[in-house]
């Protein structure tokens, strides 16, 4: 259904709805932090308050939360909310404009916004905030491994900086793919012009650098020793780190949950009319299975979170066995999150590559729907598959074949996917442009992660290879190999639509190839080496392994020096290069977000196509839509 | 970075698709809301499943006082269901004010379940030490306090932009805040049973 379009020129003076980061944000977060560790004081007093670890956690607790809840609401998130509540006026057009930025420069960069393509803008800062802060991480730990035995960091600290390492890439992963391209491109791939929730999409962002600091400054805290993982019961023995790690990630996980809930809206609310669902991008399609995912999976997060803070703060004992509570409740809770999670990082990834290889090769995907149910496939079968982290921690053995057969079934869908790729592949004129390096490199990459999963589904194999280096590297080849790859193949192609800037080429292809040979000689290595009985998470090693770890630190430190220079081609190229003109399509991309302009402007289509076809005709060479030659019609609507 | 262009206007959303959103956001909400009580469901089971050093119910815990839960599920009942006749009646005439009265009922009643709650929760007469069945449910209606507590707030919210003429109700924004306080409803009556009979 198409009614009228609701346009207006903004009348003068908006009211100030949001207020900038340096304003009011981290003044009212630090109070936040100030008065929580208050009140925290006093319900210590009161008797409320735990004493198995080095402090008050419940005034840490408290301190974080509120901080968090200050900086919010210093950035002007509750100010619509309590305008609500006491029968404010609701939002006029130009309250509208200012929200969405316009005219703003870029400072709206450093405020709420409710523009889906400034949040993913700043996305893409934060998102490669972390990954260097995480890349740092790994670097100290590879650096900490030259030697077998511990040189410059204790046992204690090594924890917590694998720890760091874990949950800051894990808390990047998560958003790596959604936050900056899904957030960008959904709403203008389904035609519309915002998504359907713009403040609770600007929520979903701003929940992530309070958090991401939060963890940073669990390091003042003593750290915590449970890895990413935060198994109970050490996490109930852990000293106040520990409580930084509760909080962030249960930031994180509102955060993901919130961000499924606004895409699925986004994709079956306000799509063009026309837009079947049979016609979706690729990348759409991938960000929307992923969303079921986060929005089922992360509650679960967020309810064994709190019971983790219910025993750390109040004396309960839901994973203490002493006191009724056992820790494979945690391991079950944490783990029918954990692993839809992993998905939640890898399947965007599909969709993307899906989305890059038609481009490349000049064909039509081939077999569209068959994706499209593989990646279905994957993420349905991704609920079923939990207990296999278990295995050896003791679930019933009953339960193991279960387990392990429906693990080995997700390397169907899987496989699906890497069998529409190779079709697509075929014959070919492939154009090796740089993003299509880093689209065959996600493949070969994937392949190696993938199989080494389906040996570690195995659980006899799992008995023996469980908790060792080669689960880390088979990890790495799927997230860092995988969707890291994706990452930066992706933002490859689609940084000149962003920005209007464009990478150098030719140093685009020696950065893609130094990467490429030092990931995998550094995981090929921590993948043998794991085979051979190195333990992950533990400082020391047999001297025998020596040799492959040195080799494995120094193509890290090869690979972190190529991502460094990654990050710095960016910064070049958007301060030296000159921009690209407004029509520029340099991939010769069908995709309708090519068919705009560059910047996009701010509500994205002065009309909204309505004429549809799959964005991957190139057969044909007939674009997925064409804006501005169409009837007037509003963003959204009721698909037809 | 190149700045962004002026847009020559605003764009504002169909407010059909912005009603659909608005209930197909809140009903996947309520999907989230779901997995968050099946955790709790699930912790609950097999804690007393596993009973371990037999302190899932140890010596001298009982269920909460009967009395008081079954006033407390009464409250939650009777809000659900006088925000459901304000729902229905505001759907069957878009233009008259009889839901207001409703409204205003309900949120008195939601309110006072809150409140009841919350004196239910200090007067359990527990404490988080006496084994996890005290555990799981102390924090299983601290949870409800905290979903009773959203849906006052939805209702104030509803209130005041009616009464103050700022922003009317409309049938969606009332049938997303029923069919919440029915889900509300609907998890408080199971965790009722559960604390009260399965123990």
């Amino acid at each position: 259904m198409v009614d009228a379009v609701a346009v207006s020129n903004p009348p003068a003076a908006p009211r100030q709805l949001s207020r900038t980061l340096h304003q009011w944000g981290l003044l009212l977060g630090v109070i936040g932090a100030v008065l929580g560790f208050l009140l925290g004081y006093f319900l210590g007093g009161l008797g409320f308050d735990d004493t198995n670890s080095n402090g008050s956690n419940i005034q840490i607790l408290l301190a974080y939360s509120l901080s968090a809840v200050g900086f919010l609401a210093g950035m002007g998130f509750f100010n619509r909310l309590i305008g609500s509540l006491v029968g404010q006026r609701p939002p006029t057009l130009a309250d509208e404009a200012y929200l969405h930025g316009e005219g703003a420069g870029l400072s709206r960069y450093f405020r709420l916004t409710v523009d889906h393509k400034v949040i993913g803008m700043q996305y893409v800062v934060m998102i490669l905030f972390f990954l260097f802060a995480g890349g740092l991480g790994a670097m100290l730990i590879r650096g900490e491994l030259l030697s077998p035995q511990p040189s410059y960091v204790t046992a204690e600290s090594y924890l917590t900086l694998v720890g760091l390492h874990s949950v800051i890439m894990i808390f990047m992963a998560s958003a790596a793919i959604i936050g900056p391209l899904g957030n960008y491109f959904v709403p203008i791939m389904i035609g519309a012009r915002n998504m359907a929730f713009p403040r609770l999409e600007a929520l979903t962002f701003w929940l992530l650098p309070p958090a991401g600091l939060i963890l940073l400054s669990s390091v003042f805290l003593g750290g915590f020793p449970t890895g990413w993982t935060g198994y109970a019961p050490l996490a109930d023995q852990a000293v106040l780190g520990m409580d930084a790690y509760l909080v962030a990630f249960g930031l994180i996980g509102l955060s993901i949950m919130l961000s499924g809930l606004n895409m699925i809206t986004t994709v079956i609310t306000m799509r063009a009319p026309g837009l079947r669902f049979t016609k979706l991008p690729m990348f759409v399609w991938g960000v929307f299975i992923t969303s079921w995912l986060g929005l089922l999976a992360a509650p679960v997060l967020a309810s064994v979170i709190l019971m983790e803070v219910f025993d750390r703060t109040f004396h309960a004992t839901l994973f203490v066995p002493a006191g009724g509570g056992t820790p494979y409740l945690w391991e079950n809770l944490f783990w029918f999150f954990g692993h839809p999670e992993v998905y939640i990082f890898i399947i965007p990834a599909f969709g993307l590559i899906m989305e890059m290889l038609p481009v490349f090769t000049r064909r039509p995907l081939w077999g569209y729907r068959v994706a499209v149910g593989g990646m279905l496939g994957v993420g349905v079968l991704s609920f079923f598959v939990w207990q296999h982290h278990l295995f050896v921690s003791g679930i019933a053995p009953a339960l193991r074949p279960f387990y392990m057969f429906s693990t080995e079934a997700i390397s169907v869908p899987t496989g699906i996917i890497f069998l529409v790729a190779l079709g697509t592949l075929w014959r070919a004129r492939t154009r090796f442009t740089v993003p299509m390096l880093f689209v065959g490199a996600f493949l070969f990459n994937f392949l190696i992660g993938g199989l080494t999963g389906v040996f570690l589904s195995d659980v006899p194999a799992d008995f023996s290879l469980h908790a060792s280096y080669f689960v880390q590297a088979h990890f790495h080849y799927t997230i860092m190999g995988g969707e890291v790859f994706a990452l930066v193949g992706g933002l490859t192609y689609y940084l000149p639509k962003m920005t209007g800037r464009q990478l150098n080429a030719r140093a685009g292809r020696r950065q893609f190839w130094v990467m490429f040979i030092a990931f995998n000689s550094t995981f090929l290595c921590l993948l043998a080496v794991g085979m051979l009985g190195m333990t992950r998470r533990v400082i020391s090693y047999q001297p025998e392994l020596q040799g492959l770890n040195i080799a494995a630190s120094i193509s890290a430190f090869v690979l972190g020096a190529s991502m460094l220079f990654w990050l710095g081609m960016i910064v070049w190229s958007l301060i030296l290069r000159p921009a690209l003109a407004t029509q520029k399509n340099p991939w010769e991309s069908l995709g309708i977000e090519w068919q705009i302009p560059t910047p996009v402007p701010t509500y994205n289509f002065d009309t909204v196509p309505v004429t549809w076809s799959l964005p991957y005709e190139y057969d044909t060479g007939q674009p997925a839509a064409i804006p501005g030659r169409t009837q007037p019609a509003l963003a959204g609507g009721t698909p037809t | 970075m190149t700045a962004l262009p002026q847009s020559p206007a605003i764009h504002e959303p169909d407010p059909v698709v912005r009603s659909h959103s608005l209930i197909l956001g809140s009903r996947l909400m309520l999907g989230a809301n779901l997995t968050a009580q099946l955790s709790f469901l699930f912790a609950y089971l097999y804690l007393r499943a596993n009973n371990n050093n037999g302190m899932w119910h140890p010596d001298g815990v009982g269920p909460p006082p009967i009395g008081l839960a079954v006033t407390v599920l009464v409250l939650q009942v009777a809000a659900f269901a006088i925000v459901w006749a304000a729902s229905s009646a505001l759907n069957r005439q878009p233009v008259a004010s009889g839901f207001v009265r409703m409204l205003e009922l309900g949120l008195i009643v939601g309110v006072a379940c809150l409140a009841f709650r919350l004196f239910q929760i200090t007067h359990l007469g527990w404490t988080p030490d006496q084994g996890t069945y005290v555990d799981v449910s102390i924090l299983w209606f601290f949870f409800l306090a905290a979903e009773v507590f959203i849906g006052v707030l939805w209702l104030v919210k509803l209130l005041s932009g009616q009464v103050r003429r700022t922003v009317p109700v409309t049938v969606a924004d009332l049938r997303s805040a029923a069919e919440y306080w029915a889900f509300v409803t609907v998890v408080s009556l199971g965790v009722f049973l559960l604390v009260q009979y399965v123990t």
